[in-house]
């Protein structure tokens, strides 16, 4: 069968009606009867509630509900991610949807109001009264581990919610082995992903049936209906999710403990119920993202071989998130990933979750690999500065090399396959390093700006499966031949904006030989498709095409035993070719799919068109399947493969640092990027650009600021600054490399967030190069880069002899 | 041959073999014919590397001189040993060991390979851990091969896969779920050995009418044709034939683009005559 869609880039389904607004968000949706919720939020950062009054609340008119701490206590949060096979040293006994007792973050939900409108419900929580009793905040990783600091969870006898120990081989003969021991410090601020529409859910709770229809604005949809219905105590069953258009998520909306609360209220009050947040939640509440620190030693010999490294890595987690999201697999995923291409026997890390009085963490676009891979990049360059080798040579030393795949790492990940020295070569010869060198001197001379050339390279482990919680490896899909010779497919996996719509169909498509417009894909409803796991962890690509090509597979052999028999021969002797089935020595003799799926469904038995063994069991034209890697963790115990499948790829960044702003612009970038086969080389070209831009943005621009009593101090765009058109990046120059990995079915790699980690690496880089010193501080605003501009102009590294 | 390819040294390892009659493996085609049936791996080899196609059968499916189908039995560790010491290699040397189909006279002591990737296909592991009655009847595979095999470094794949240059694995479903054949380019042409999908060349070229025994001698055989199957020779040992058709299409599709391509078939009496290595 000759692909025809597979690898072409069509034009994404999506697109028309997004742009038109003829899409459906939740906030779109009426109805009737339908009531508004808000929230009332902590004004402080610790404290004792010592009471709430909602009496004077109540009396305004329009007000049908308020609840607050004492209602939930009856309802405690389902955990996200159970950590049942870890040693937790510190779980957290119990949490639930609104404050109970005491508020542990600025913001945190205290109370919840249901009422006829929104204005009225925003009104209702002026009216209601807390009395707080302030206790001490703890609002940094260094306040947390001091001696005297305030604890969140006194049942623990410190603020540390876990730790995970992890060593190969043998450290110490490794440092001991070692020509040179480096010393590296690498950090991150805190900030977070800001979908255009934020979190938005009506809860619908029929008390005559007992059962709850939700529409919420997520990235699963299978998994919330089991949330939601172990929270509330409803039968899962009696729990729909349908998830419309979501307009953005990038890993923040895989936790729904405030959308539990328009659930409550509905469950209540017996009516729909409308929850919208606004901007202002959004910052206070995030999920919030990054915000970590390594500590790190790596042991090398002087002709750049890492022999070694050893790592100490916290991680502010603001309160804990285990119950509210999924932050704390952090500690975990990091082990996999901060190898990254490289092979590196020995190694021992400490990673430890730390908690503060600030808003909880989830995942952000490249959820823990983001760390791993920074570590790993960064230490490349500033080894290779220390040691006076170029930052290409030292990654050449190191990488896995082409024949070794699949590779299993010493941390348990499992690579798939790829060429990474091929990658890297090839993305230095698009940027010509010299000519950059000769522009670089230019402007030198010229004054004004200071250019910086950086590289770095990456694997992007990808479409994670990770046991005990609702972020498993199920993913299952339905096909459907319809009378009339179209398909629908059927997942409960989200669309986020992947262009997933498009591509499963240009999947299904080729395996049947006709066009993407033959398919309609339906996604994102827990009670049409079977069970998925969600859109997260560039699992799409991997996964809900895995999924979609085994049941493709498994209608297509059903409707070729059809054929055949209407053809009157044998199922071997038939083949699928635009759209027909036909003898494979006699294409003249040959059936339509439509005129066989009309026959089908119409007269299934009366003229023969169904096998007999057929006729009497399976008489349709359906088919539902489940994929799974081929090499799923078993367990939490290390090491495991948490990923099925590895993208990589390698990236050059030109920087301009305006000398009298401080400004950083990346005019041009260049990148390589395989990530096995393309569907859609548009789509995962642009996916690649936008998630550098988050990536990039995120490292020059954004933070998410606490003062010392723990308040949020940006919670406008004014104070933080998401990129406009001013902070685009320049040129990507992009070139795809197609390595199909062995471990799924078209040999796809999910690819969702290559972009957003390996281009800060490349960005940092480019900035030292510039500079000549070791950058450690971020956001990488003005006033800090002109900081690091004096003091490379004290040290004098601005106009030194470069490496490469 | 593929020109601009890494070619790799291709070494046929004798494993030992059974005697019993063809007929028994290509029925109703020569019932008495009584014939020596080997036992064959191969051992790939090119700037140092070192895999293995398939290691043989384990001396515990012997019971009383009698293995499968109450054939007479001659395998073992010993077989293995000699064969990797004609080769000059040891078992640690070994980096990939690539196992065609999980079979007891196939994937036997996967433990001796410390240093090495064992890659098998995720179909095939599945039926491993979930064997049909029939299986378990006839002892297809070695239940004792699971333990034995998640102490190694086992990787699972799903379909084809280039595993290194010049290596390509691909999916053969249709002897067992999880079959798979090896593709290596070579300076004499391509060679596929595909094991058991073909156990007799005369399964993949049907109209043959004679073979090469186990001791050299030419033995006439009745070709295919005349009693059925003038496309391939299924044998008796098949658990899917739509799948075994689809697969021997596409290992003859592979063997006819690459000139001159071979194929080795896992259990040919006279392979040692026919093919002296590549």
């Amino acid at each position: 069968m000759a692909k025809k869609w597979v690898g072409t880039s069509i034009k994404r389904k999506e697109d028309a009606s997004m742009l038109t607004g003829e899409a459906t968000y939740v906030d779109d949706m009426q109805l009737p009867g339908m009531l508004h919720c808000a929230i009332l939020r902590s004004d402080y950062a610790h404290a004792n509630i010592k009471s709430i009054d909602v009496s004077e609340a109540r009396k305004l008119p329009g007000v049908i509900d308020i609840i607050t701490g004492e209602d939930v206590k009856e309802y405690p949060l389902a955990a996200a991610v159970e950590f049942a096979h870890f040693d937790l040293k510190s779980p957290v006994k119990q949490a639930y949807l609104l404050a109970v007792d005491r508020a542990l973050y600025a913001g945190q939900p205290i109370a919840a109001v249901a009422a006829v409108d929104k204005y009225i419900a925003e009104d209702a929580l002026d009216l209601i009264q807390v009395h707080y009793e302030p206790l001490t905040p703890v609002v940094s990783m260094e306040q947390a581990l001091s001696e005297d600091a305030p604890l969140i969870y006194e049942e623990w006898g410190d603020n540390v919610q876990m730790q995970v120990p992890s060593k190969a081989g043998d450290v110490d003969a490794a440092f001991a082995e070692a020509d040179r021991v480096i010393k590296v410090k690498i950090g991150e601020h805190r900030y977070c992903a800001f979908p255009l529409e934020g979190r938005a859910a009506i809860a619908d709770y029929k008390p005559r049936t007992g059962k709850l229809h939700t529409w919420i604005s997520s990235q699963a949809s299978s998994a919330p209906r089991a949330n939601f219905a172990k929270t509330l105590k409803i039968p899962e069953q009696n729990v729909s999710v349908t998830v419309p258009h979501v307009g953005g998520a990038f890993g923040t909306k895989l936790n729904w403990s405030v959308e539990t609360i328009p659930c409550l209220l509905s469950k209540r009050t017996g009516r729909p119920v409308k929850y919208v947040e606004n901007k202002i939640e959004t910052f206070t509440i995030g999920p919030h993202a990054r915000d970590y620190v390594f500590n790190g030693e790596v042991a090398c010999k002087n002709d750049g071989t890492i022999l070694g490294v050893k790592a100490d890595v916290m991680f502010d987690l603001g309160i804990e998130s285990s119950y509210r999201g999924t932050a704390i697999a952090k500690c975990v995923i990091l082990l996999k990933t901060f190898l990254g291409q490289y092979k590196i026997k020995n190694y021992s890390f400490l990673s430890r979750a730390i908690v503060t009085n600030k808003a909880f963490q989830c995942s952000y676009r490249a959820f823990g690999k983001e760390q791993g891979s920074r570590f790993i990049e960064r230490i490349m360059n500033i080894v290779a500065r220390e040691l006076g080798i170029s930052p290409e040579e030292i990654r050449l030393k190191n990488y896995i090399q082409p024949e070794e795949f699949p590779y299993r790492t010493t941390s348990g990940a499992l690579y798939d396959s790829g060429d990474y020295p091929g990658t890297l070569k090839r993305v230095l010869e698009m940027a010509d390093i010299p000519s950059l060198r000769k522009e670089q001197a230019r402007l030198e001379e010229e004054g004004r700006y200071l250019m910086g050339i950086g590289i770095a390279s990456f694997v992007q482990p990808s479409g994670s499966a990770v046991p005990d919680g609702y972020l498993n490896g199920m993913e299952g899909a339905t096909l459907k031949l319809l009378p009339e010779g179209g398909f629908i497919l059927s997942t409960a996996h989200c669309t986020l904006g992947q262009g997933i719509e498009t591509t499963l169909s240009q999947v299904v498509a080729d395996e049947f030989t006709v066009t993407p417009e033959d398919v309609r894909v339906i996604i994102g409803d827990s009670d049409k498709a079977p069970y998925s796991s969600g859109g997260f962890a560039s699992r799409g690509a991997a996964w809900v095409v895995g999924a979609a090509v085994t049941v493709s597979r498994k209608l297509k052999e059903k409707v070729l035993r059809f054929g055949a028999h209407v053809l009157k021969v044998e199922a071997d002797e038939v083949e699928l070719k635009d759209g027909k089935i036909q003898v494979k020595r006699d294409p003249a003799k040959s059936v339509s799919l439509h005129e066989l799926a009309t026959s089908v469904h119409f007269w299934p038995g009366a003229i023969g068109v169904l096998p007999d063994e057929f006729l009497y069991t399976d008489p349709s034209l359906d088919a539902t399947a489940y994929w799974t890697a081929p090499n799923p963790p078993v367990s939490w115990a290390a090491p495991i493969n948490l990923y099925c499948t590895h993208p990589n790829g390698a990236e050059v960044s030109t920087i301009l640092i305006d000398k009298e702003t401080g400004k950083i612009t990346v005019p041009k970038r260049f990148v390589v990027y395989d990530c096995g086969t393309l569907i859609n080389p548009d789509i995962v070209k642009h996916q690649y650009i936008g998630g550098a831009l988050q990536g990039i943005n995120g490292i020059l621009n954004e933070e998410l600021c606490y003062d010392e009593n723990g308040q949020l101090t940006t919670t406008t765009y004014m104070d933080y600054l998401i990129p406009g058109s001013h902070e685009m990046l320049g040129e990507t120059v992009f070139e795809h490399q197609e390595t199909p990995s062995p471990f799924t079915p078209l040999g796809c790699k999910g690819m969702g967030e290559a972009g957003t980690f390996c281009s800060v690496s490349s960005v940092m880089n480019a900035v030292e190069d510039a500079l000549g010193i070791t950058i450690t501080k971020t956001p990488l605003k003005p006033q800090t880069v002109l900081d690091y501009v004096k003091e490379a102009m004290e040290k004098g590294t601005l106009n030194r002899r470069r490496e490469w | 041959m593929v020109k601009n390819m890494k070619k790799w040294k291709v070494k046929l390892l004798y494993m030992g073999h059974s005697y019993g009659r063809k007929g028994q493996i290509t029925p109703n085609l020569d019932p008495d014919l009584w014939i020596e049936i080997p036992f064959w791996s191969v051992l790939l080899q090119a700037d140092g590397r070192n895999i293995l196609v398939d290691s043989g059968c384990n001396e515990r499916f012997v019971k009383g001189g009698k293995g499968f189908a109450g054939m007479d039995f001659y395998v073992g560790r010993k077989y293995l040993d000699a064969a990797l010491k004609d080769a000059n290699i040891t078992p640690e040397e070994i980096d990939t060991v690539v196992y065609t189909h999980l079979h007891n006279d196939h994937a036997a002591f996967s433990y001796l390979f410390k240093n090495a990737r064992i890659i098998a296909q995720k179909k095939e592991w599945a039926t491993l851990l979930n064997p049909l009655p029939s299986m378990l009847e006839r002892r297809d595979y070695d239940l004792e091969a699971i333990p034995e095999l998640k102490t190694t470094n086992m990787i699972l794949i799903d379909g084809d896969m280039d595993l290194t240059e010049g290596v390509r694995l691909i999916a053969t479903p249709g002897h067992t779920a999880g079959s798979m054949s090896v593709a290596v380019n070579t300076s004499k042409g391509v060679v596929a050995f595909v094991a058991d999908h073909f156990h007799f060349h005369c399964m993949a070229f049907p109209r043959m009418t004679e073979i090469i025994d186990f001791h050299g001698k030419v033995q006439k055989i009745t070709p295919a044709p005349e009693v059925y199957a003038d496309t391939f020779l299924p044998s008796s040992i098949i658990y899917n034939h739509y799948d075994w058709y689809d697969s021997s299409y596409k290992i003859k599709a592979i063997v006819e683009k690459y000139e001159p391509g071979y194929i080795l078939a896992g259990h040919e009496p006279g392979l040692m005559y026919t093919f002296k290595g590549a």
